[in-house]
Order: structure tokens, then C-alpha cells, then sequence
């Protein structure tokens, strides 16, 4: 068995098996019988078992044949030099390659194999396949991971930074057949009875049949009377026991013979009795069972000796070479020959003395192939670079030329699985070649044939342009298409390396707006994520994966639609409440601000005495920046009160902005209850700071005395160790503090360190600010402080003084409407400010939702802004998108409430003759005719004719009623009444309906009852299909 | 787990495009077969065949669904040179069928990419040609979709043109992204003064991918892609071309031509291959795309701004699936 890489340069042939889709044979010195297969992370590992390596810039995945075989070589080179997918899958083949006795160990260390390369896997193929799979889950921790199995997706994959595409197919040799040699043509059996029969053509002329099923040897030779080589060998797809063999031109003998491989019978039947037996083990599927093919057990059953037939069943072809072959797909006694001298001859075989014949190519016809979605279509190649395609029914002359424009042609193959398709390669070439024969052809027909293209030397009839070139890295010996992928071709060179190449030619993709994805594979489609199942990772079972930069977040697009349906709409209350659904920080952060903002600035309002009549701003949603710079009343100084050596501003601006804030002690609030809430929700960090922002020291003591009898009760949840210390250092530093202030700088000092130690931002702000000496300072710690903007904001306002606090405000505002932050609506309110921070809290996430349903809150009731319309626009074309309707409507109505003036009719009724329009008045004075209107609530006003020019309105076309004209402007008037509208609206059988290009219409009811059986206007004469518009 | 289901579309060739209706209960799918296939979402989930025809007399490259509120439409283009309008009525007996409203058959080459506009500009179809034209038609009257007249016809380039892409943004000029056989995508506006199409800007590559073939055909571009705007203040745009590459385009100030910036965001290689397509959600949040390597790769952006690969989707078949 050669392992030696450079003894090379071989001619080599490749062949798909006709029955089992992942095998494949390759024949050059013996016949050797591969099996691919996924490795179940589908990142691809380059599977190449030569010792030097081939850059992996290129996808495809190779085997090098030469050195692929022996089993202690696989162990050997683990150790070479190259990244470590390379190691894993070198012991994934050795595991799959050895023998059964190791399943159950392979299996237990799947688990344990550090492999640091590895990815998310299906548990699937460990069951399945469990002795192949020595790629690891990361942990070796998750035992239970094993029983997830098909938790895993195994068509996606989530690679990390970094990640390297590796091939996800492994090529496993399962059986080398040495006996045959001298090989110069192959073709396996087209009987499915017997799915690893092979026939061969040898150098000596001997055409021999070969099996993998048992032991390889030869079952059966046909010799010759002379010896030549052998050029070609074909089955007949029907009959499929004969087989036809080309061999070199002989001086007066035949050079075609066709043999029958029955030719005794008795043998064979024996021999199919046995092949059934293997096929039934499994052996022939499986490919881990390499030892039990090669056991020797069945030696003793076979027949040892190899039959040779020297009868053929039929021979022709005098005294020329035969270099191609192929039966006639709907005549089976019929063989077609090209010869070396240039002629194409189609045999009778059971009358052999007659024969049509053409020339064909300059020299010979060295190729020849039935296209197989067309039985009257064949292919052939010559010596030189064309390619020509014929019709048997049209024998004379190709009906198209294929020129290739390399020198001489090495093979061609028509694709399989695609019509009109012909793949052809070079002698001494590296590259494959598809061409679409269909293209021209058709060409002719279109209805505008290119002048300039007619003028050139363009020859309608020929093909240069192939639809798609495969570039492989070596010289092509020979290549073969997957029977039934449409997209993959095996190629081995002349060095023996085997690449699996795909062929897309385009693979389309669409995006559904639910998020499901389709996209081609061939002709196949793929529609997903199927029912239960995500485009993003279940993060609980991919364990390893991490989700620090919200990759794996669902998408906005999803959440937008999930939210929407439940409910998320522009009524404040109901999204507050919403809020664990919606489950999002900002997002509730807003709508809570949004629920309880306007009530509190609107009691300051009432408090400080401005009237709303004369103020010009009536926009009660505005943020703390307006609050404290831009309204009115700013100037209102506050006062100044020293608490225990920390100056403490006070303005009724100040204590507005921090009640909104959260903050705003006030008697109806005190900081009792502010504190007790936090200390229910275990915020115990929170609730001392808060004391101390307020400087009510004992307070934050008594906080902190409650924790540690807490932790002693055991009854509320346990702080953690690190907690229930750092609260205790703070109770010390606390203590120090005094009633006098901090006048002490050492203890100053101390408390600067030890805050750097706190990892709580809450402690560690408690601590610096305690410590500070001056406003500057207090600024500072403000500043660099990363607790909630909200309490920031509060402190600020305590305890800066006007210049520092807006420079902080204005400061603040400008990064939280950069960043899109949405707990900045603070600071902006929803305003034309708040209009840029949403702007770029969509830029950051596409949540259009929420910005346009926020933002309606105000828009267009208090102010306008382009930008809103635009977003509520998209985001009534995104419900569209997703057929909800009734969301849609209920986002259209709540923003017309909002609205601060009534919407005006859009509808206007007028009369056909006089053009004067149906207004309200006009109409009710009308019909005031037959009584007083206001005696009947429901009242609805119906005119039989115009009011200004006393024509009749139209008619019904069926009915012949008049219409009854019901004017809208009547609900538009009352719109606040809302009982009245549902009274007074008409059922929807009234109302009146036509035909947008006859114009002949309705009672509505009547116009839907006549088109449930007829489909033409109602109107006599009118031919108008109004239905079907 | 399969997250993927997979079905045979009994096409006789490769499909050339696919393409969900705008309520994604629809796919039309077209191929080299010359068939227009469409398939609708029953009530279990399941695609079901709910047409085919015979569409062209070449291989069918491309499929657009016209906005519903023009009906049922498809618009196709194919290798033919000709640009077929598809409409689904009702005939007497109340079978739905797909009749041809129109062809359009103004091009000199093979038509290789149809787009229809946003649905504010009315029912307009833009193409694209191997010729080297971009040919605007509209339906004048959209209850008759049988008369089609070319609006504004114009040339980007010498050559043939790959891909075309419509600013999705009713908000905006009618703009366009073109990508051709050239590494360079060019940005064409509607200017309303001059009542024609204006260059306004290309994108040339910035990161290069040494590893590949570095003529410009090697650069070609092959698909090109308009993020939905969903209100953002930029725009987006994806393309994927043969030099192995997926690139993210940024665009800002787009209404006016001293600011605008054109930025390359994201330029990946992931694929190894020659990538074929590009295609934005609805939000224009996750962009797929699609390489010669049979793999589906889905970007999205992270929280630092950055685009990352999400997932690969393979769409081979496997052993299990039998």
C-alpha cells in the first residue's frame, strides 16, 4: 500500500455510487471505496491525511489517496504541526476507522477530550454515530446535556470570534481492492440488487467484475482474443446484466464487445444470494464495520477461483479503436460507438452487420454521453476543444457546439440533476466547466434580437461562455456528479487528492416579516425556523456561548411583533402595567416617567399659581433641563440651608425635579417610607445611601443596624458574605461622621480609600460624597458616581449650585441623547429634545415601536415634528406587514384622541348635477320637512334628492331605492359623544358601495349578495367585471 | 433538531430566486427551468404548490412581488430579455390563475434584476440589464396592468449591471444602489429639477481581500442590497460580490450632497467563496447572506456597534434526512 506522496501522477478516475449517495469509488492502481460523511459540527475541518498541508484558503476538503490508509499513520499525525481542528478530526476518522470494541470508550471521552476548538453539537450523531464523534461539548460538565438530544439544530451553527470555516465532511476509507490492476476504465453495476458490483477495463484488454461486498477479488473476467487496452466499458440501464466494452483497434478483429455477466448462471446466483446476506448486516451502509468486511469468514463461502469468459454476447466495430460507448436510453439493444477515427456508429446488437454512421469530429470521438433528462440528447467530445450535442432524431448534423477553448478535452458529464446541463474538463487542466445548453437556443426566439450581436461573427449555434467555472487547486484526472446533489461534484488529480467542490451557482435568500428565512439549495428550498425552534441559540443549551455583546438577543423585528401582539400600544396605563411582559429596563423606565411625570408637574404648576390659560407651554411631559433652565420661573433663586456642613439648595424647581426623580421628601412622603421600600426590596445598599444623600446619618444607622439583625433572624434571604462586610465597614466610617460633619480630614481621607474598595456604586457614592470637602469636590463625585441617573439627577439638584448643576444637567443631557439612552427622557422630556434622543435610541436598536407610541403621546397634539410622522408611518407599514390590523386601527384612533383639535371630514358627499356638496345644514334642513328632528335621539338623516337643485341622488342598481345618502359630516360633528356614533351609525348593509371604473353601484348588502353568483355588473349593458377587480 | 425544514421544489434546474410575499404567507420561487412556481403557508404551517407556469423562454433570474395594494402581482425577468408581469384573477369558474398582464421587452440583453419602488412613488418597476441600462417602467393606470411605459431609462455604466436596489424610504428622492461587473457601487438619485437620474455617489472597497484574484472582475458585484430604514438617521446597504466579500455600506446625511458620508462598516470573508446574495430583514437588523460554499451566514450588530456573525445555515442535505 503506497503512502508515498510523490510516486504520483497516475491517471485516476472517480466515480459516484449509482445506489448509496455517499460513496464513491477511485480507481488507479486498485479500486478504492470511500464513504463521506458530516461530522456533526458542520464547521468544516480540512481532512488531509498527506504530510504536508494544503493552505486552507480554499473550502473544499480533501483526502489524500495515497497516503489515506494506514490506520497507525492517523495516530502518528496528531502530533504534526497545524491547528487543532486538524488533530480533532484526525482522531474522529481514527475512532470511525477502528473497531467496535472502542465505541463505548470513545464515547465516555467525548466528554472528557479537551478540545478547544469544538462547537455546539447535536447530541444526534452521538447516539447515532457515537463512535465517530470525538468532537467534545466545551464543559465536560454537562452530563445532562447527552439526554438533550435534539435540543441541538444541527443546520445552524453559531461560530465565535475567530472561528475558522473548516469542511464538515469526512471522507473514510472503507475498503481498498487491491487485486485489480492496470486499470484504465470503470463503471459501477446499475443493478441496485447488487450496489458494489464493479466492472472494470483493463490495460490488457480484459474487462474484469469486482464487488466490495465480500472480500475484494475478482468475481469474473471477460478476455479478449487479442490483447490492447481497454478504453471504455458501459452498462446497459436496462438490461442490466450486459455490459459493452471499447477496446483499441486490432487489424481485423472487432473492437466492440458486449458481454453478459450471466453467462453462467448458476455462479451468480450464488454469488447474489451472498451479497443480499451482506446487505442485509448492514455492512455495505455502515461504515465503521471495516473489520467485519475484511473478515475472513466469507472467504470460505465464496468461490475462490475467478471465472473467465471468453464468449462475448455480441461484437462489431472492425478494425477501428472504440474510445467511447453508450447505450441508447430508449432502445436498449442499441449501442452507440464513437471510434478513433472520427466516426459515430449506432449498432443493432442483436443484427451487428448494419449500422448508421456519421463523422463527427476532426479526429475521433474520444466522449460520449445521454443527457439524462432528454433521451434523445447526447453529447460528444472529440480531440480537439468542442463539444458538440446531437439529436438521435436528427442524425445528421448537431443541433449545438460547445467550444471550450482549452486544447483537448479530458471528460464530460452531463449533470444529473439539472436539465440541459454539461460539465466538461480540460486535458492537463484545473478547471470544470458548466455549460447551459439551453441559453442559446432559446435566445433565438426572443423577441428582440440584438443587431449588434447578429452583425459580429456571433454564430447562434455555438456556446463559448460557460455559465460557471470551478478553479481547483491541482490538475483534474477525472470528476463525477453526485447523483442526486445537485450542487456537489467529486474531482480527484492526477496526485490523488479527492475534493468534494459544490456548484451553486446562486443560492437566492428571503426574508419573510416574521423573521423566517427561505433560501435555495439547488432546487430544493429551505423555509425555517420551523414551529418551536429560533434563529437565535437557546443560550440554555449552548452552554458555551456567550452572550456578552447581545448578539444573541432575539431580534428587535421578532420583539417588535411579539409586543404588539399582546398589546403594546400608545395607552400609557396598560404598557406600565405590561411592563414584566415587555421586559426591558429603558423601555418601562419611560413609560412609567411617562405615566406619572405630567400629574406631578402639573400639581407644581397649580402650586406655584401659573395659570394655564396664559402659559404658552402646555406641553406637561418636558424634562427636568426644561424644569430647571428654560421655564419661566428659574429666577426663582433658591434658598441655601447648611446641613451639617453641606450646602443644600432648595427651590420649588429642585424639589420638583427630584420628586420626579423619585426623591421629593416632602410630608406626604417622607424618607421613612422611601427607605422602608427599598429595605423590602433587599436594596439595602440603596436605602443607607439614601439616608445619607438626605445626611439623616441615624437613619442610614438604623438601616444598617436592621441588616445585621436581619442576617442573624436568618429569615429574610442571606447577604452574601462580601455584602454584610462592606455594609459593616460603611456602619464604622458612618460613625465616624458625627453630628459635627466631616471636619476630621484624616477620617476624610480614610473614607476616599476605603470607597475605592466598595464595588457597590451605591456605598462607594455614600462614602465619597461623605468625604467631599467642597462643591467641587461633591460635583465630581456626582459625576464619576455610576448610580442611576435618576438618583444622580436628585443629587445634584440637592446639592449644586446653579452653575455646577447646569453644567452637569446640560452635560448629562447631551450623553443620554447620544447614547439613545431611554432613561434620559428625564432630562429631555418628551420634547423636540426627547425627538433627538429617541432618534438615536432607534439608530441604536430599530426599536421604531416604542419611539413612535411614546412619542404620540405628544405628537401631534402638543407640537409636530417631521420625524414622528415618518416613524409612525413605518411603524403602520410594519403592522401591515405582519396583518395586524386591529393594531394598527387602535394606534390610528389612539392618536387621533391625542389629538388636540377634532379630525376633520375627510369625506365629502355631493351632488352629481349642481356639484353643491351635502353639508350637515343643508341636510337636516332638508329633511326637517316631515317633523322635528330632536324628538328622535337616533335620528338619521336620509335625502331622497339634492337640497340645493332637487335632482334624485342615484340609486341602488338593484333595488332601485335611493340611495338614502347618509351624510358623514353628521358623526364628524360629535365626535366626543361616542354613543351617539355607535347609535347613529348606520349597519353596514345601508351603506352605499360602487365599482371604482364603471361607477355603477349599491346598497352594499345587495351589491356582495349579486356578486356571490354573478361576476359582471349588475347594470344592464355593462360588461365591467367589477368583481374581479 | 432541523430549525430549517426543507422540501423539493421539483424544479428541473437550479431556483434562481426566491421571494416572500409582503405578508410572508407567499414564496415565489423561479429557476433555470423557465418555471414561476408559487407556494402558499396552509394552515398546519406547510408550504404547499399553489402554481406553476412556464414563464419565460429562458432561465428565470429573478422574481418581485409588487406591494398588495396593487394586487397580486409578480414581476419577472429572465435570460430571454424580456420583463413578464404576472397577475392572479379570478376567471369564471373561480379558479385563481396567473395571466400574463404584459411583457416588457425594451431590453437589448439579458435582464438580470428587477426591483419594484417603494410603494409611495405608485406601481414602478425598475430593471436592469446586461445591456448596461437601468429602465424605469410604471403602470399608469393600476387597475390595467397591461400598459407599462419606461419613465426614465439610464445607463451607470458601460457594461453589464448585476443588481439593483431601491432606497426603501418613502421619505427620500427615489435613489438606487447599482452594483456591476466593476468592485465600485454607485448611488443614483432622481433629480426633480433636471426630471432625470444623477450620479451621486460610488462606494469603492476600502478593505481588500489579498487572498483573492485582484482584477476588477474578480470583484464583480453580485447582489446589493437597501436596508429598510426603519427611522433610523442613516441608511444601509449590503452587498456581496465575487472577491469573497460581504460589506456593509453606512450613509449619512443623505439629503444633502456636501455632508453625505459614505462609510464601509463591515467587510467580511467569512464565506471563503464567492457570495452570491444579500438580504436584509424587515428591519433591517440581521443581513444574510449567501456564498458558493452552500452556507446561509446571518450578521447582526452587537451592542457595540459592531457586526458579528450570528449563525451559519447550511442547506446541504444530510445523511439523516433520508
Amino acid at each position: 500500500m503506497s503512502t508515498v506522496q510523490n510516486s504520483t501522477s497516475r491517471k485516476r478516475i472517480i466515480q459516484w455510487s449509482p445506489h448509496d449517495t455517499n460513496s464513491f469509488i477511485v480507481g488507479s492502481n486498485d479500486i478504492r471505496l470511500y464513504n463521506i460523511k458530516y461530522t456533526d459540527s458542520f464547521d468544516n475541518g480540512i481532512y488531509h491525511h498527506s504530510h504536508h498541508h494544503h493552505s486552507s484558503t480554499n473550502r473544499q476538503q480533501y483526502i489524500n489517496e495515497d497516503s489515506a490508509v494506514a490506520l497507525d499513520q492517523y495516530s502518528n499525525s496528531v502530533s504534526s504541526p497545524s491547528s487543532p481542528y486538524l488533530i480533532n478530526n484526525k482522531l474522529s476518522h481514527h475512532n470511525s476507522t477502528g473497531s467496535i470494541a472502542n465505541v463505548g470508550k470513545n464515547f465516555n471521552n467525548n466528554n472528557n477530550s479537551n478540545n478547544r476548538f469544538s462547537l455546539p453539537q447535536q447530541n444526534h450523531h452521538n447516539h447515532q454515530h457515537g463512535n465517530s464523534n470525538s468532537h467534545s461539548h466545551h464543559n465536560s460538565s454537562n452530563k445532562d446535556q447527552s439526554n438533550n438530544t435534539g435540543a441541538f439544530s444541527y443546520d445552524i451553527e453559531y461560530p465565535q470570534d475567530g472561528w475558522e470555516p473548516k469542511d464538515k465532511k469526512s471522507i473514510s476509507l472503507i475498503s481498498v481492492n487491491s487485486e485489480v490492476q492496470l486499470m484504465k476504465c470503470m463503471s459501477w453495476s446499475p443493478d441496485q440488487s447488487d450496489p458494489n458490483l464493479v466492472a472494470c477495463g483493463l490495460t490488457n484488454g480484459r474487462a474484469i467484475l469486482t464487488s466490495f461486498s465480500s472480500v475484494n477479488r475478482i468475481l469474473k473476467e471477460f478476455a479478449p482474443r487479442h490483447i490492447r487496452a481497454c478504453n471504455t466499458l458501459a452498462w446497459n440501464p436496462i438490461f442490466k446484466h450486459q455490459i459493452a466494452v471499447g477496446l483499441d483497434k486490432v487489424r481485423g478483429d472487432m473492437s466492440t464487445l458486449v458481454w453478459d455477466i450471466n453467462y453462467i448462471n448458476s455462479f451468480k446466483q450464488q454469488q447474489q444470494q451472498h451479497h443480499q446476506q451482506s446487505i442485509k448486516g448492514g455492512l455495505v451502509d455502515a461504515p465503521h464495520t471495516i473489520s467485519q468486511i475484511s473478515d475472513n469468514s466469507f472467504s470460505t463461502i465464496t468461490n475462490d477461483y475467478t471465472e473467465t469468459i471468453y464468449q462475448p454476447l455480441s461484437e462489431f466495430t472492425l478494425s477501428e479503436a472504440t474510445l467511447s460507448l453508450a447505450w441508447l436510453p430508449n432502445s436498449p439493444h442499441c449501442l452507440m460507438v464513437g471510434t478513433g477515427s472520427k466516426w459515430l456508429k449506432i449498432y443493432d446488437i442483436r443484427d451487428t452487420n448494419t449500422s448508421q454512421a456519421l463523422t463527427t469530429h476532426q479526429k475521433s470521438v474520444s466522449g460520449l454521453c445521454f443527457d439524462p433528462f432528454d433521451s434523445n440528447r447526447f453529447a460528444t467530445m472529440g480531440e480537439d476543444s468542442l463539444v458538440r450535442i446531437w439529436d438521435l432524431r436528427k442524425f445528421d448534423e448537431s443541433i449545438l457546439t460547445i467550444n471550450t477553448n482549452c486544447k483537448s478535452l479530458q471528460q464530460i458529464e452531463w449533470c444529473p440533476t439539472r436539465s440541459g446541463v454539461l460539465a466538461t474538463v480540460g486535458k492537463d487542466k484545473n478547471t470544470i466547466k458548466l455549460w447551459d445548453i439551453k441559453s442559446p437556443i432559446d435566445l433565438s426566439k426572443s423577441p428582440k434580437p440584438d443587431r449588434k450581436q447578429s452583425i459580429s461573427n456571433y454564430d447562434p449555434n455555438t456556446i463559448t461562455k460557460p455559465t460557471k467555472t470551478h478553479h481547483s487547486t491541482e490538475i483534474i484526472a477525472s470528476f463525477s456528479w453526485h447523483p442526486t446533489n445537485e450542487c456537489r461534484m467529486l474531482t480527484v488529480s492526477y496526485s490523488g487528492v479527492i475534493e468534494v467542490v459544490s456548484m451553486n451557482e446562486n443560492i437566492p435568500i428571503s426574508w419573510s416579516p416574521h423573521g423566517n428565512l427561505s433560501f435555495s439549495h439547488g432546487n430544493h428550498l429551505l423555509e425555517g425556523p420551523s414551529k418551536g425552534t429560533t434563529i437565535e441559540p437557546d443560550l440554555n443549551i449552548y452552554k458555551n456561548l456567550k452572550n456578552e455583546d447581545g448578539r444573541y438577543d432575539r431580534d428587535i423585528s421578532l420583539k417588535m411583533k411579539e409586543r404588539a401582539k399582546f398589546g403594546y400600544s400608545a395607552n400609557v396605563e396598560e404598557n406600565v402595567n405590561l411592563g414584566t411582559k415587555i421586559n426591558d429596563e429603558g423601555i418601562n423606565f419611560l413609560w412609567n416617567w411617562i405615566s406619572k411625570t405630567p400629574g406631578q408637574i402639573r400639581t407644581h404648576k397649580k402650586k406655584m399659581l401659573i395659570n394655564e390659560e396664559t402659559q404658552k407651554d402646555k406641553n406637561d411631559f418636558v424634562g427636568i433641563h426644561h424644569i430647571l433652565f428654560d421655564s419661566d420661573n428659574y429666577f426663582l433663586n433658591p434658598s441655601v440651608e447648611n446641613v451639617c456642613g453641606f450646602l443644600h439648595y432648595k427651590s420649588h424647581n429642585r424639589f420638583l425635579c427630584s420628586s420626579i426623580c423619585g426623591w421629593g421628601v416632602s410630608p406626604s412622603l417622607p424618607l421613612e417610607l422611601i427607605i422602608s421600600k427599598l429595605e423590602k426590596q433587599y436594596l439595602y445598599e440603596k436605602a443607607v445611601a439614601m439616608a445619607v444623600f438626605h445626611l439623616d446619618i441615624k437613619k442610614a444607622m438604623v438601616v444598617l443596624n436592621n441588616v445585621s439583625n436581619l442576617s442573624k433572624s436568618a429569615l429574610s434571604p442571606s447577604l452574601s458574605k462580601d455584602r454584610e462586610f462592606n455594609l459593616k465597614v460603611l456602619s464604622i466610617a458612618l460613625a465616624g461622621f458625627g453630628d459635627s460633619g466631616n471636619t476630621n480630614p484624616i477620617w476624610r481621607e480614610t473614607c476616599k480609600s476605603t470607597a475605592k474598595s466598595f464595588s457597590d456604586p451605591y456605598l462607594k457614592t455614600c462614602l465619597e460624597f461623605l468625604s467631599t470637602s467642597d462643591s467641587k469636590e461633591i460635583y465630581n463625585v456626582i459625576e464619576d458616581s455610576s448610580i442611576n441617573l435618576a438618583d444622580k439627577i436628585a443629587l445634584a439638584c440637592r446639592y449644586l449650585d446653579h452653575q455646577d448643576l447646569s453644567t452637569f444637567i446640560d452635560k448629562n443631557t447631551l450623553a443620554v441623547t447620544e447614547m439613545g439612552n431611554l432613561q434620559g427622557v428625564l432630562l429631555t422630556g418628551l420634547t423636540e429634545k426627547g425627538i433627538d434622543l429617541l432618534q438615536n435610541y432607534i439608530d441604536r436598536t430599530a426599536d421604531i415601536q416604542t419611539a413612535c407610541l411614546a412619542i404620540s403621546v405628544v405628537v401631534p397634539k402638543i407640537f409636530r415634528d417631521k420625524r414622528v410622522s415618518k416613524w409612525h408611518s413605518i411603524y403602520s407599514d410594519l403592522l401591515d406587514h405582519w396583518s395586524l390590523w386591529h393594531e394598527r386601527a387602535t394606534l390610528d384612533i389612539q392618536r387621533a384622541a391625542n389629538k388636540a383639535e377634532p379630525t376633520q371630514p375627510q369625506i365629502f358627499a355631493k351632488c352629481g348635477y349642481c356639484q353643491n356638496s351635502f353639508s350637515f345644514e343643508a341636510v337636516t334642513a332638508a329633511s326637517m320637512v316631515g317633523g322635528r328632528s330632536q324628538a328622535r335621539p337616533n335620528f338619521k338623516s336620509k335625502v331622497p334628492c339634492c337640497p340645493s337643485c332637487k335632482q334624485s341622488l342615484p340609486r341602488c342598481c338593484l333595488c332601485l331605492l335611493p340611495l338614502n345618502c347618509m351624510v358623514p359630516a353628521v358623526d364628524y360633528k360629535k365626535p366626543t359623544d361616542r354613543e351617539s356614533w355607535k347609535a347613529g351609525a348606520e349597519p353596514f348593509e345601508d351603506w352605499f358601495t360602487w365599482c371604482q371604473t364603471c361607477r355603477h353601484g349599491g346598497h352594499a348588502q345587495h351589491i356582495l349578495d349579486w356578486f356571490q353568483e354573478h361576476s359582471v355588473c349588475p347594470v344592464t349593458d355593462c360588461t365591467c367585471r367589477c368583481s374581479s377587480l | 433538531m432541523r430549525v430549517f425544514h426543507r422540501f423539493s421544489t421539483s424544479h428541473e434546474d437550479l431556483i434562481h430566486d426566491v421571494s416572500y410575499d409582503f405578508y410572508g404567507k407567499r414564496i415565489a420561487t423561479c429557476s433555470s427551468d423557465q418555471k414561476i412556481k408559487v407556494w402558499d403557508l396552509n394552515d398546519n404551517g406547510e408550504w404547499g404548490l399553489s402554481a406553476e407556469w412556464k414563464a419565460h423562454s429562458g432561465s428565470v433570474w429573478k422574481l418581485a412581488w409588487a406591494h398588495p395594494e396593487f394586487g397580486q402581482v409578480i414581476a419577472s425577468c429572465s435570460f430571454d430579455r424580456t420583463v413578464c408581469i404576472w397577475e392572479e384573477s379570478e376567471d369564471e369558474k373561480g379558479q385563481k390563475r396567473w395571466q400574463l398582464k404584459a411583457t416588457l421587452v425594451d431590453s437589448r440583453d439579458s435582464v438580470t434584476d428587477i426591483k419594484f419602488a417603494p410603494k409611495s412613488s405608485g406601481l414602478r418597476l425598475a430593471t436592469c440589464s446586461s445591456d448596461g441600462y437601468i429602465r424605469i417602467y410604471e403602470a399608469m393606470d393600476i387597475m390595467n396592468l397591461s400598459q407599462w411605459t419606461i419613465v426614465e431609462e439610464f445607463e451607470p455604466q458601460k457594461g453589464s449591471n448585476n443588481c439593483i436596489s431601491w432606497n426603501p424610504s418613502s421619505y427620500d428622492k427615489p435613489m438606487m444602489a447599482v452594483g456591476s461587473n466593476d468592485p465600485y457601487l454607485k448611488i443614483w438619485e432622481y433629480n426633480e429639477t433636471g426630471q432625470k437620474w444623477v450620479h451621486l455617489d460610488t462606494l469603492s472597497p476600502v478593505g481588500n481581500n489579498n487572498n483573492y484574484d485582484s482584477s476588477e472582475s474578480g470583484k464583480a458585484i453580485h447582489d446589493v442590497c437597501w436596508a429598510p430604514n426603519m427611522g433610523r438617521s442613516y441608511h444601509l446597504i449590503a452587498t456581496a460580490s465575487k472577491d469573497h466579500t460581504v460589506r456593509i455600506w453606512k450613509l449619512t446625511n443623505i439629503h444633502d450632497k456636501s455632508k453625505m458620508e459614505l462609510k464601509e462598516i463591515m467587510c467580511k470573508n467569512d464565506h471563503r467563496s464567492e457570495v452570491w446574495r444579500v438580504e436584509w430583514n424587515i428591519t433591517g437588523t440581521v443581513l444574510a447572506s449567501s456564498g458558493d460554499d452552500g452556507n446561509v451566514f446571518l450578521w447582526k450588530c452587537n451592542m457595540n456597534g459592531e457586526w458579528k456573525l450570528l449563525s451559519i445555515i447550511n442547506g446541504e442535505e444530510r445523511n439523516e434526512d433520508r
